[in-house]
C-alpha cells in the first residue's frame, strides 16, 4: 500500500463518529413531502391560472401570445398583401383571381371605407390577376405598374414577385 | 378482378390526361348546357392538336380557367385560345428551326408564345433567338424573351419592342442590357413618365453610343428630369380622388386616365410601387 492511501485511511479512521438519530429517514422524507406539497400549491394557485389566462388570451384576442413559426417561408413562398381600393364606387364585395389561385375568387377583407386587403403566400414568379367587383365586374389593379391584355378585351394586372415578403 | 384492371388501364391509356380535368373545368362553369358542349368540343380539339406536337396543355387549361372565371363569351373564349394554340405552335417551329434543345425549352417556349401571342413579329423573335442561341449560358435566351414580355407589361408596342429586338440583334446586346432596359422603361412608368418619351430617348441613346452604361445614363437622367412629382412609396397610401373605379365601374388610374387602352398604349400610373408586390 502507499503512502498517500495509508494517509486517507488513517484520516478517515480519525473522523468524528455521528450517531444517527433512528427517525432519521423518516424526517427528511417528510421534510421532502412539505416542499413537494408547497411546489404543488404554487402550481395550482398560480401557475394553473396564469396559464389559463395566457390560453383565453391566445384563442380571444388577436394579441401575439403564441409564437408564429413561419413555415412557408422555408418553403420558398412569400406573403403577400394585395390592396384594393376604391375611392367612389363603395362596393358590397371585391375578390381577387389570378393565375395563383387557378382564376378562382378569393374573398377580400375590407379593411375601411372603400378599402380591401387579402394576404395571400405565393413563390417567386410572375402572376396574372385582377379584382371582381360586386360579383360582376373585372377590374384591373389600378396601382399596377405592369399590365397586360387577357386576350378577351380587358386587362390583367401582373404582380413579380422576387423573393422578398411586402405589400 | 384481372378483367377490371385491364379495362381501367385500357380506358387510362385511350384517354389523354387532361380529358378529365377539362370536363370538371367546364362542368363547374356557370355556362349553359349548350355553351359547355361547344366548349368542352373546341377546346378538347385545340388541346388533343397540342398534345399531338408533344407541347404543353397546361397554358391552354389556364386560359381556359381565366375566361371561365371572368365568365367570357364561349366565343370569345374559344378565339382566345385558338391564338394561344397558335402561339405555342409557332414558338415551337422557331425553336425547332434554331435548334434549342436545352433544358429551359419548355419555359423558354411559353414566353416565346406569350410574346407572339402579342403580336410579336415571329421573324424579328427568331433573329433574337439565334443571335442569342450561341451564348455560353442558356439561360440567357430566357431572360431576353422574359425582357420582351416586360416590355410589353410595361406598355411598350409590338412594333417598338421589334425596333428594340434590331438593336439588340444589331449592337450584339446581352440579356444583361435587355434585362436594364426593361427596368428603366418599368422605373419610367413607375414615376409616372411616359414610356413612350421614354422609349424615345432610349432609342436615340442607343444609336448614340456604343457604350451600354452611357445609354443607362441618359435614360436615368431624363427619368429624373421628367418626373413630375414626389411618387409615393407602398404603404404611404393613394388618396381618395386618386387609383381606384369610377362610380360607373370604369376602371382609373391616378388623375382620371381610363385603363381602356391595351398593353401596348397603357399609361403610366404615377404611384411608386414595390418592384415584386403590389399595394
Amino acid at each position: 500500500m502507499e503512502e498517500k492511501e495509508k494517509k486517507l485511511i488513517a484520516y478517515l479512521e480519525n473522523l468524528p463518529r455521528l450517531q444517527i438519530y433512528e427517525d432519521f429517514a423518516a424526517r427528511v422524507m417528510e421534510e421532502i413531502e412539505r416542499k413537494n406539497r408547497f411546489i404543488l400549491r404554487v402550481k395550482r394557485l398560480v401557475v394553473v391560472p396564469l396559464a389559463g389566462f395566457f390560453l383565453a388570451l391566445m384563442l380571444l384576442t388577436n394579441l401575439p401570445t403564441a409564437p408564429r413559426f413561419e413555415i412557408s417561408s422555408y418553403l420558398g413562398y412569400r406573403r403577400i398583401e394585395l390592396v384594393f381600393y376604391a375611392p367612389s364606387q363603395n362596393p358590397k364585395t371585391v375578390a381577387v383571381a389570378g393565375d395563383f389561385s387557378d382564376w378562382n375568387y378569393l374573398s377580400m377583407d375590407k379593411i375601411r371605407e372603400n378599402c380591401w386587403k387579402i394576404t395571400i403566400r405565393l413563390r417567386p414568379g410572375k402572376y396574372q390577376y385582377g379584382f371582381l367587383v360586386d360579383g360582376k365586374e373585372w377590374v384591373p389593379d389600378p396601382n399596377a405598374p405592369r399590365q397586360i391584355a387577357d386576350g378577351f378585351g380587358n386587362l390583367n394586372s401582373v404582380l413579380v414577385v422576387d423573393g422578398v415578403d411586402g405589400e | 378482378m384481372k378483367r377490371a384492371i385491364g379495362l381501367l388501364l385500357l380506358f387510362l391509356w385511350v384517354t389523354p390526361l387532361w380529358a378529365s380535368s377539362l370536363a370538371s373545368i367546364i362542368d363547374r362553369s356557370s355556362y349553359s348546357e349548350e355553351d359547355k358542349l361547344y366548349l368542352q368540343e373546341k377546346v378538347a380539339l385545340y388541346l388533343e392538336e397540342v398534345e399531338r406536337e408533344g407541347l404543353p396543355v397546361s397554358p391552354l387549361l389556364s386560359k381556359l380557367k381565366e375566361g371561365i372565371g371572368k365568365r367570357v363569351d364561349p366565343s370569345k373564349l374559344v378565339q382566345a385560345l385558338e391564338k394561344r394554340k397558335n402561339a405555342l405552335m409557332e414558338a415551337e417551329q422557331i425553336l425547332g428551326e434554331v435548334g434549342i434543345q436545352d433544358g429551359n425549352r419548355e419555359k423558354l417556349l411559353l414566353n416565346l408564345a406569350l410574346s407572339l401571342e402579342f403580336s410579336l413579329s415571329p421573324q424579328v423573335l427568331k433573329e433574337v433567338v439565334q443571335g442569342v442561341a450561341g451564348e455560353s449560358n442558356p439561360k440567357n435566351l430566357v431572360r431576353v424573351i422574359e425582357s420582351f414580355s416586360t416590355f410589353m407589361e410595361v406598355g411598350v408596342s409590338p412594333e417598338d419592342i421589334g425596333n428594340i429586338a434590331s438593336q439588340t440583334v444589331k449592337k450584339n446586346l446581352r440579356a444583361k442590357e435587355l434585362g436594364k432596359m426593361a427596368s428603366l422603361l418599368e422605373k419610367s412608368r413607375r414615376s409616372g413618365v411616359e414610356v413612350e418619351r421614354t422609349l424615345e430617348v432610349l432609342e436615340r441613346a442607343l444609336e448614340k453610343y456604343d457604350n451600354f452604361s452611357l445609354v443607362e445614363m441618359e435614360v436615368q437622367r431624363f427619368i429624373a428630369a421628367s418626373r413630375t412629382k414626389p411618387s409615393l412609396s407602398a404603404g404611404q397610401g393613394v388618396t381618395p380622388t386618386s387609383a381606384g373605379v369610377t362610380s360607373d365601374g370604369t376602371p382609373i388610374e391616378e388623375g382620371g386616365t381610363p385603363l381602356e387602352s391595351s398593353a401596348g398604349t397603357g399609361h403610366p400610373p404615377s404611384q411608386e410601387a414595390p418592384s415584386g408586390p403590389l399595394e
